[in-house]
């Protein structure tokens, strides 16, 4: 199932508007980092990238998708609603006690790989899954997102190099690179650039684009179930943390700050109505 | 080598090798090969059986590289990775070893085991060689001798702790029968067979190697084979003493060792370990939930840092937990003196006093 790009655009722009209310209703969320890669998720799960089947969550062939980051799953939730994995009314439980949505994702909910929330594992599970399937001859893809700052531990360089010299090609790390960390940029933190000259030199496939461009981001996520034996590959998605609202957008102070007082109605209407979300 | 000691019971025991002739048994075998030697049986029964390492070698691991070498893989020295690949197979429908020193892979990815491999239940079976003092000369980065209260933390994980080839092999089977999360330690020393040849089943977790009325040994890994010499020592000297070798540490053997600890009069724990967390700390709970309460003296390492080379028969002397020191603990305790009390507890009671 691919959406038309204009249709992808309004999705995104839903998820944006869910993703708040959500928050808003339970007074806890990560909002920022499930803003900064909409679009990612969007390609993903409606735009024909990832095979799955929300009637059979445990499909066999279906594609391995882990979120790394796994403070961003709200976006994740939003998703697996709208395909159909969740009953949309139960986002409304979010955080509340017995509820199978945690503020972290965990495998308790269909369509959800593995537990995560503590960064730096995506990557590895991805690998030893892509190894996995090659050596069985299945036909699916291993694909996982990673926060820029979640690079910063060293577990995940383990794995870029391991991935790399047993050239699992059938593996697509997607880098949401907000320059963000929880309380501070990357840049100033430790410095992770040069972050594509990283990933090259350990033989990564390295696919820079706009993150929050759909077609961009499509394009560079294409054929998940390529050859099975070639260099991984990486796509470093540059985005905004915070992205559709501006006063939440790129600042340190909104890692999981939720909006409270006039702050509700400015980012409710931001997001109201347009496709574009912020644009 | 063994040499006599002299207890202070004036009790003669061998002391310093557990190589401890039984007559009947096989010959001693070392516990890797043992461990090799089954996981070889059931990768070639099984094609999603793979073992990982992290750069470690075993004689029985370069056999199994040769007759499958799609499914051993080195993932370099990087423990953490290693035991995320694990768990990242294991989703896929693997079921995984892996292979390393003890010390090294339990601190060192204790995440990644926690996480990644035993939040969601994973057939992955870690194989830690190095328990105890087996790397005494090696010093502190390598001592096996903090890892039990993690790896008794993490829920669904069996905990096995085999003293010799029989049980580490029965270990393996048991930890790729259960279907989930297991770690196994094992240690260098190879040491005459401690169990009877005819027997098959280890399923209880602990057997009783010797029984008798005067006082219950409860030893893990090494220590086994020491609580064995000591008892035949004390037997000699017309003193009956239960010795039980606890190879599974958790879930801990409760239905075999409840009896046993709760109706003796004297209870001593023996193991190659920190104090905190480990064996003497499991039988001291399980005492505590039955409401007995024998006089209990608890073996193990003290709450320290062994610096420098500390051989496994240098700390047995030190630290009385060798033959003679368990057959000194038991005299002391069947004599019916006070338990002596451990050096922390003793500050708590003073600070509480001042």
């Amino acid at each position: 199932m691919r959406l038309a790009l204009a249709e992808l655009e309004e999705r995104a722009a839903a998820v944006r508007r869910r993703v708040l209310e959500m928050a808003l209703a339970a007074g806890k969320g990560h909002v920022p980092p499930a803003f900064s890669w909409v679009e990612i998720g969007v390609a993903l799960f409606h735009g024909g990238l990832l095979r799955l089947r929300p009637d059979e969550p445990a499909w066999p062939d279906r594609d391995r998708f882990i979120l790394s980051k796994g403070h961003g799953c709200l976006t994740l939730y939003a998703l697996l609603a709208e395909r159909g994995f969740l009953p949309a009314a139960e986002l409304a439980t979010f955080v509340a006690d017995g509820s199978r949505l945690a503020g972290h994702p965990d495998p308790a909910i269909p369509g959800v790989e593995v537990v995560s929330g503590s960064l730096g594992h995506g990557l590895g599970l991805a690998a030893g899954l892509a190894l996995g399937a090659r050596a069985d001859g299945a036909g699916w893809a291993a694909v996982t997102l990673l926060g820029d700052g979640e690079c910063q531990e060293g577990s995940i360089w383990e794995a870029a190099a391991f991935a790399s010299h047993h050239r699992l090609g059938r593996l697509t790390a997607i880098v949401d690179r907000n320059r963000l960390g929880a309380t501070e940029y990357t840049e100033r933190s430790v410095a992770l650039e040069p972050f594509a000259d990283r990933w090259s030199a350990l033989g990564w496939d390295v696919r820079p684009v706009a993150g929050h461009d759909l077609g961009a981001v499509l394009e560079a996520c294409a054929d998940l179930r390529r050859a099975p034996a070639g260099a991984p590959r990486v796509v470093v998605a540059e985005t905004v943390k915070g992205r559709g609202v501006g006063f939440m957008e790129a600042s340190p102070a909104w890692h999981h700050r939720l909006p409270k007082g006039a702050e509700v109605a400015a980012a409710r209407a931001a997001l109201a109505g347009s496709g574009r979300a912020g644009a | 080598m063994t040499r006599p000691v002299s207890t202070p019971g004036g009790i003669e025991c061998r002391a310093g090798s557990p190589a401890v002739a039984i007559a009947g048994r096989a010959s001693p075998r070392d516990p890797r090969d043992a461990v090799f030697d089954e996981v070889a049986r059931l990768a070639a029964a099984d094609p999603r059986v793979w073992v990982l390492t992290n750069d470690m070698g075993a004689l029985g691991l370069d056999a199994l590289r040769v007759r499958f070498p799609a499914r051993v893989v080195n993932v370099g020295i990087a423990e953490q990775n290693m035991v995320t690949v694990a768990a990242g197979l294991a989703l896929g429908g693997k079921r995984v070893f892996t292979y390393g020193i003890l010390a090294h892979v339990t601190a060192r990815c204790y995440e990644q085991l926690r996480l990644d491999v035993c939040a969601h239940g994973l057939p992955v079976i870690g194989l830690g060689v190095g328990a105890g003092l087996s790397y005494g000369a090696d010093g502190p980065t390598h001592h096996g001798i903090y890892d039990l209260p993690l790896l008794r933390a993490l829920p669904g994980l069996a905990l096995y702790n085999p003293a010799d080839g029989a049980t580490a092999a029965a270990a393996v089977r048991l930890a790729a029968a259960g279907g989930g999360p297991a770690f196994i330690r094992l240690d260098k020393e190879a040491p005459a067979p401690l169990h009877d040849a005819a027997t098959t089943d280890f399923a209880a977790g602990a057997a009783v190697l010797r029984a008798g009325a005067d006082a219950c040994v409860v030893a893990t890994g090494c220590s086994v084979a020491r609580a064995l010499a000591a008892a035949d020592a004390l037997a000699a000297a017309g003193l009956a003493v239960t010795v039980v070798d606890v190879f599974r540490l958790k879930p801990l053997p409760v239905a075999t060792l409840a009896p046993l600890v709760g109706a003796a009069r004297a209870v001593v724990t023996v193991e190659e370990h920190a104090p905190v967390g480990g064996l003497g700390s499991a039988v001291a709970e399980l005492l505590a939930e039955l409401g007995a309460a024998p006089r209990l003296r608890r073996l193990a390492l003290p709450d320290a840092f062994h610096l420098g080379a500390t051989s496994r028969a240098a700390a047995e002397a030190a630290y009385g937990l060798g033959a003679d020191g368990v057959a000194a603990a038991v005299l002391e305790l069947v004599a019916g003196a006070a338990p002596r009390r451990a050096a922390a507890r003793t500050a708590v009671e003073a600070e509480v006093a001042s």
